[in-house]
């Protein structure tokens, strides 16, 4: 259960609040969907959660626990064990190959050999229909390859939560359809999937729809 | 921390700006190495040109190791000094005496030179050509002779090597002029004046040591020296220690026959030596100011290193990011940032030892092939550059993760505390 109490958020910079006192619940084995104009603070909520900003007020707890006020290096550890981040630009390695990207999350546990690692990479690309395609370079594989490639690196430390900003934005509804199906299976199997997002399609995959409405979070009737 | 250097290798192996960066660093070491084998090169030569300008004419005799020449008494010195005149191109020999200095009398004081002159002893035979005024006139009275390019002064022998010719003076205001020596016995009991008249210049060579070289006659200059050693006798045998405090300075006819002038004193077992030690704050002033030119360069060498890793730290910042969303600490980005700028570094270290492998005997044999580009100049890897080039490696290395660290830091910062 990831949970947000109070939390307000403004940049410095432009000292314009972006969110204003969300309290939200995000539950487990559920597919959220949110959506919202753009600059209206979608990715700042999904960095919000994945604790890679830090909120100027309130709370965030995941299953219980504060962790908005750990430090740098717990959250570090949270993001790598509890969180998996899909982003609308893949943000692949370019210098590493498919399934070297993949294991990127997994060199902080240090249990694994590196045999494990790969093999681990490995079957998550084969799983996401990427057979033969592992040792490619991200140049060398298409837009919804490079994001199914970051889907698997998002998966490969088997995350609770996994957070999407505009996973498909720069996809085709073919490819689009396919990440989504892939963050909807997650889910069905227990993760708490959020993702980001303005399509009209993801609402149709989505268990529950947000809105970032004048800073606020609100649940939209399906 | 095996891992984390494993990603770093991938980066830094498989990104095409890496290998630009390789060949510009290695190119800024060699760069240093050369520069700092071509300033200790030069140096060097510069040591042994001055040298050769200068003493190439004369040798000091320091001593003998054959049997034959005793080097005790007056007697043995003479005898050595007749035997060595003998020698071909060995044109002549006097006794000389570095210590003694003299005042110029205060009407002449208008040069401003501190009247310093080294004297050797001469008679009218072996007086060098008189360009003006007359040889001695009387061969057992006070007379001088000097340099036509008089200079009296000690700072000839530090930084002024070489006359500025405004400060030329004009020998005919000397012309019959006094010079008074002071000098006091060597145990200090007793104190002497001697006033010399100069009645003629010699013609002597400007880029020899004599613009300060005056000849006395040889009976003054025994008194002299007798009187200066006078508490020097040895009170059992009553030899004067004398004749073994002597100097013996010897002139050769050119250049050209100073090996073989050498060499005969080699036979002879006469050790000889040139004066380095005179010319010596000459190498310490050149070699300050060589060392301010590199230090420049190397500044200058240093920022473009700087700007290189900025460059490729711009670059990076991205994948750096990344990991930072993949779940690791500040302190792992870090150490992969480090590894990354420590690849970098040993490859350009391994690629300009390879270069300079290549290189030295290339450019050695350019030399020797055409000796006319640099005169026995060669590259020589001696310890020092290799010194100056570890340092500047180890300088930029800690600039480069410091600035970096630095930066990292400062990012984290400010996407955690707002
Ligand atoms: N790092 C930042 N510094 C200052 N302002 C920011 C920063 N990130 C986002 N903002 C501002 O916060 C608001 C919300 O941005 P964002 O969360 O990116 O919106 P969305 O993803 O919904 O388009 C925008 O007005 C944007 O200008
Ligand atoms: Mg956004």
């Amino acid at each position: 259960m990831l949970e947000l109490k109070n939390v307000s958020k403004s940049y410095k910079k432009n000292k314009v609040v972006v969110l204003d006192n969300i309290n939200y619940k995000f539950q487990y084995k559920t597919f959220y969907c949110i959506n919202g104009k753009s600059g209206a603070g979608k990715s700042t909520l999904i960095q919000l959660l994945g604790l890679l900003i830090s909120p100027n007020d309130g709370t965030i707890k995941i299953d219980g626990k504060d962790v908005s006020k750990l430090s740098s290096n717990e959250k570090a550890r949270i993001r790598n064990k509890t969180i998996g981040f899909v982003f609308q630009s893949y943000y692949l390695n370019p210098l590493m190959k498919a399934y070297e990207n993949v294991m990127l999350p997994t060199y902080t546990d240090n249990s694994l050999t590196n045999e494990e690692r790969k093999d681990k990479a490995m079957r998550l690309l084969q799983n996401l229909g990427l057979k033969n395609r592992e040792k490619h370079y991200p140049k060398e594989l298409s837009g919804g390859e490079q994001q199914r490639v970051a889907i698997a690196r998002a998966l490969v430390n088997n995350p609770d939560i996994i957070l999407a900003d505009e996973p498909s934005g720069s996809l085709d509804p073919d490819n689009e359809d396919n990440i989504l199906r892939i963050l909807k299976k997650q889910a069905k199997r227990g993760k708490c999937v959020i993702v980001v997002s303005h399509s009209e399609n993801v609402p149709k995959y989505a268990d529950v729809v947000l809105k970032i409405e004048s800073h606020k979070l609100v649940e939209v009737k399906k | 921390m095996k891992n984390l250097f494993e990603i770093s290798l991938k980066n830094e192996l498989r990104k095409k700006s890496t290998i630009i960066n390789i060949i510009l660093v290695s190119l800024v070491f060699i760069f240093v190495f050369f520069l700092n084998s071509y300033l200790k090169t030069s140096v060097n030569h510069l040591e042994n040109d001055i040298l050769d300008a200068r003493f190439i004419l004369e040798l000091t005799i320091t001593g003998t190791t054959d049997p034959k020449y005793k080097w005790e008494t007056r007697d043995d010195v003479n005898k050595l000094k007749e035997d060595l005149l003998k020698i071909d191109h060995v044109t002549y020999i006097a006794n000389s005496y570095a210590y003694w200095t003299s005042n110029i009398s205060d009407d002449l004081k208008v040069t401003g030179l501190d009247g310093t002159v080294e004297y050797y002893a001469a008679n009218n035979k072996s007086l060098p050509e008189i360009v003006y005024g007359t040889n001695f006139p009387d061969e057992d009275g006070d007379y001088m002779v000097c340099p036509e390019n008089f200079y009296p002064s000690a700072k000839l022998y530090s930084e002024e090597r070489f006359i500025p010719s405004t400060k030329k003076i004009n020998i005919k205001d000397f012309l019959n002029k006094k010079i008074t020596i002071k000098y006091d016995s060597r145990g200090g009991t007793k104190h002497y004046t001697r006033d010399f008249t100069i009645v003629g210049f010699y013609k002597n060579n400007p880029t020899h040591i004599d613009e300060s070289t005056c000849y006395i006659p040889d009976e003054s200059f025994k008194r002299m020296a007798e009187e200066e050693y006078i508490d020097d006798i040895d009170p059992v045998s009553g030899i004067h220690n004398i004749e073994i405090q002597t100097i013996l300075i010897l002139k050769i006819d050119d250049v050209k026959n100073l090996d073989y002038v050498k060499s005969e004193l080699d036979k002879r077992g006469v050790s000889y030596s040139k004066i380095y030690d005179i010319v010596y704050s000459i190498f310490e002033n050149t070699e300050k100011n060589v060392n301010r030119y590199t230090k420049i360069l190397l500044v200058v060498l240093f920022i473009i290193l700087l700007v290189i890793f900025k460059i490729k730290f711009e670059e990076d910042i991205k994948s750096y990011k990344l990991l930072s969303y993949l779940g690791y600490t500040k302190k792992e980005i870090i150490t992969v940032n480090c590894f990354s700028i420590l690849i970098q570094f040993v490859l350009a270290t391994i690629v300009s030892i390879i270069i300079l492998l290549l290189i030295l005997p290339l450019t050695n044999l350019v030399f020797d092939y055409y000796p006319f580009i640099l005169d026995k100049w060669r590259f020589i890897p001696d310890y020092n550059s290799i010194v100056i080039l570890a340092i500047v490696m180890l300088l930029c290395i800690i600039m480069c993760v410091s600035y970096s660290v630095y930066r990292l830091k400062a990012d984290f910062d400010e996407n955690n505390n707002i």
